[in-house]
């Protein structure tokens, strides 16, 4: 799948998972990681929108093109990169906005769900299919649902394969806020505007690394860090 | 007058204005500590109130209080440090200094987190900045109906630097997180109740008697 990266204006850069109609994708790498990697640490960004081409978000994997693929030697290593993407958007530099339409289902889900934020067009659908077709999410659902949504929330939408609507994904925790679906991506730059317009590219990146330090340290090393970060911070380096 | 004296440390019966603008009071029945913020009306923290902050908790320790209960004298729990102060001290000749005083505070807020019984904030009114990194520390969180919170360091061009972005992610989700510290807004009790920042909110008359029982139900 295509990655499409325009920088934006104002320090909002927005990424797009292109190829349409659904965006769904034929192997488990499913995008360049250099594209990927590129828009995150673009000069000058401070956070990005991540949406779909067209009418979706994604429909996540193509099924059938997978399940030719389970057997082969390899396939799980593909995987393991392929969730690397998700890490490195989880665990990225500037905070990424997953802006919903359409469908976003089983991977294209477990794409948005690593975002920092979920905004969602009220006419969205999302759930994980995933158990309909005899398997499991398998891209970090269940470790993204986690401090999304509560557990019960999360056994349900994994488990059942059932769809939800915008309203209920945001009952439910998985969806921050419900857009009027010709307001979603202009809500979303409001958002992320609010948060980061008023700060420095240095302040918005000291900010989110001690964020993941505090996911991935041990608690010292990371108060540890966050003082140094502040000291950066504050002599305007 | 058969009742066990209070420990030898105890103001509680004379209270005073402590050094660094910290109290230590021992009820009179009890063996939970009070660590009172007081420097009304905002118990701002000064540049003392760190090392005394680590004295007196040391102190609490020593005398083996069954809990720790830190609040603010009056209305307040505590505006934070001073930021005009703060950003004068991390300019020029001064910045050492003031880098010692950030590792002072945090290791200050972390022996808090080391305290081996219960800690409890009880949070009136403002908690903001390096306050609510201070209540951030506790064990449990317990807010008057009146409280609102904020990190708002990055609106003075700065970030939280007392274990602010370390514990709130923890606490709350690093989404919420990231949007709390990069934008600064300010968060009332419900909200903060909602979200996981606080256990429990409470009448503000309720507010101390709340985070003894709470002290005495997770010390048991």
């Amino acid at each position: 799948m295509k990655l499409l990266f325009s920088p934006g204006t104002e320090g909002i850069g927005v990424l797009v998972l292109a190829k349409p109609p659904h965006n769904s994708f034929d192997e488990p790498l499913f995008a360049a990681r250099s594209t990927l990697e590129q828009a995150l640490e673009h000069p000058g960004q401070k956070a990005l929108i991540l949406r779909g081409e067209g009418r979706h978000f994604s429909h996540g994997a193509d099924r059938e093109k997978l399940r030719e693929q389970l057997r082969e030697p390899g396939f799980q290593q593909l995987m393991d990169r392929g969730k690397e993407l998700l890490a490195l958007i989880a665990d990225a530099p500037i905070p990424v906005l997953a802006a919903i339409r359409g469908g976003c289902l089983g991977a294209g889900l477990e794409i948005a769900l690593c975002c920092h934020f979920r905004f969602a067009a009220a006419s969205s659908l999302l759930g994980f299919p995933e158990t309909e077709l005899g398997l499991i999410p398998g891209f970090g659902g269940p470790l993204f649902l986690d401090g999304v949504a509560t557990r019960r929330a999360a056994v349900d939408l994994l488990l059942s394969g059932r769809m939800v609507g915008a309203a209920e994904a945001h009952d439910l925790g998985i969806v921050d806020r419900v857009c009027a679906g010709a307001a979603l991506e202009s809500d979303a730059r409001d958002f992320l505007l609010g948060l980061v317009g008023r700060r420095t590219v240095t302040q918005v990146r000291a900010v989110m690394e001690s964020l993941r330090n505090a996911r991935h340290l041990p608690l010292t090393a990371a108060l540890r860090r966050e003082t140094e970060l502040f000291m950066k911070v504050a002599r305007g380096e | 007058m058969n009742e066990p004296g209070p420990p030898p440390c105890s103001s509680g019966h004379s209270p005073r204005r402590g050094e660094g603008g910290l109290r230590l009071v021992f009820d009179q029945d009890g063996d939970i500590a009070r660590l009172v913020l007081d420097a009304p009306p905002r118990n701002e923290m000064g540049s003392a109130f760190f090392g005394t902050f680590s004295a007196l908790l040391r102190q609490a320790r020593a005398l083996t209080a069954r809990g720790v209960v830190v609040h603010g004298g009056g209305r307040h729990f505590s505006s934070g440090a001073d930021v005009g102060a703060l950003k004068a001290g991390f300019s020029g000749e001064g910045g050492s200094l003031a880098a010692d005083t950030l590792v002072e505070a945090t290791l200050a807020f972390q022996s808090l987190s080391d305290l081996p019984c219960p800690s409890v904030a009880a949070i009136g009114g403002c908690c903001l900045g390096s306050g609510l990194e201070l209540a951030l520390a506790c064990g449990w969180r317990v807010a008057a109906a009146n409280a609102v919170f904020a990190l708002p360091e990055t609106t003075f061009d700065l970030m939280p630097g007392c274990g602010g972005t370390v514990r709130l992610p923890r606490l709350v989700g690093r989404g919420r997180a990231a949007e709390l510290v990069l934008s600064g807004r300010f968060v009332d009790a419900a909200e903060a109740l909602e979200i996981g920042l606080v256990d429990a909110v409470v009448d503000r008359r309720d507010l101390l008697a709340a985070a003894r029982r709470l002290v005495e139900r997770v010390g048991a």
